[in-house]
């Protein structure tokens, strides 16, 4: 019980530094391309902790945790593509 | 995004105009929320009812200044004379967060029904079951603000 909250805060605390540095890069780096790539790779690592912890989906079959994968890593990647193109 | 592939400075323009500290405040507020009803769930897994509901309680108190302080930027931009007509941004800015919102209410109710039933239901019956599926579902509409805040509020500032 102990070490699974202290495991979900330690997940929070990771939440919180990637969410304070996607923004403070945001803000601070009118650097165009890799600051867009930069920010979606923080989106993507907070989402999959969301997924992976939160949502426990470490314990899911692989199945259904490589679709679940799969799916948030497209829509990051997506994101980035449609933002190069447009830059581009 | 191709709408926003084909008219990238009306985008990012108009992206400049959303205040990026609300934006940061939500996400704070919805994975603080999240943290907290994952603690929740833990609690109610060992049978610890008092915990289960002063987690579910803080999970309510700190997500629900997501709604407050949705509510007042949606009010800024609207006493701004900025609304879903402005641009295609403004139309996916509002269509999205108001999706959310909606999802955001449902969760916020959800909780609200697990933290009464949680007074006096047996925890390692069906009703553990609604407890682990209700906080999934909170967690999804912390999910989906962790993708569509970068989208709306950081992109157009990155460029």
């Amino acid at each position: 019980m102990k070490s699974a909250q202290a495991t979900m805060s330690r997940i929070w605390l990771l939440l919180v530094c990637a969410t304070l540095a996607g923004w403070a890069l945001a803000e601070n780096h009118g650097a165009g391309r890799w600051t867009v790539l930069a920010v979606m790779l923080f989106a993507l690592f907070k989402a999959r902790l969301v997924f992976l912890h939160f949502m426990e989906l470490k314990l899911a079959p692989r199945a259904l945790r490589l679709i679940f994968e799969a799916w948030i890593a497209g829509s990051a990647g997506m994101i980035v593509a449609m933002q190069w193109l447009g830059r581009s | 995004m191709i709408e926003r592939g084909r008219q990238v400075a009306l985008f990012d323009r108009s992206s400049r105009l959303l205040d990026a500290d609300l934006g940061l405040l939500n996400t704070l507020i919805l994975i603080t929320s999240s943290w907290l009803v994952a603690l929740g769930v833990e609690a109610a897994r060992h049978g610890r009812r008092p915990a289960l509901r002063r987690y579910l309680l803080l999970a309510m108190l700190v997500g629900g200044g997501f709604a407050v302080t949705k509510l007042l930027e949606y009010r800024a931009k609207i006493t701004h004379g900025i609304s879903m007509l402005t641009d295609d941004f403004f139309m996916f800015y509002f269509a999205l967060t108001g999706i959310h919102f909606l999802h955001f209410v449902v969760g916020f109710g959800i909780l609200l029904a697990l933290w009464l039933q949680a007074r006096d239901r047996a925890l390692d019956g069906p009703f553990g079951g609604w407890i682990e599926s209700g906080g999934i579902y909170w967690h999804m509409v912390d999910l989906l603000w962790i993708m569509l805040s970068p989208m709306l509020y950081l992109l157009g500032r990155a460029a």
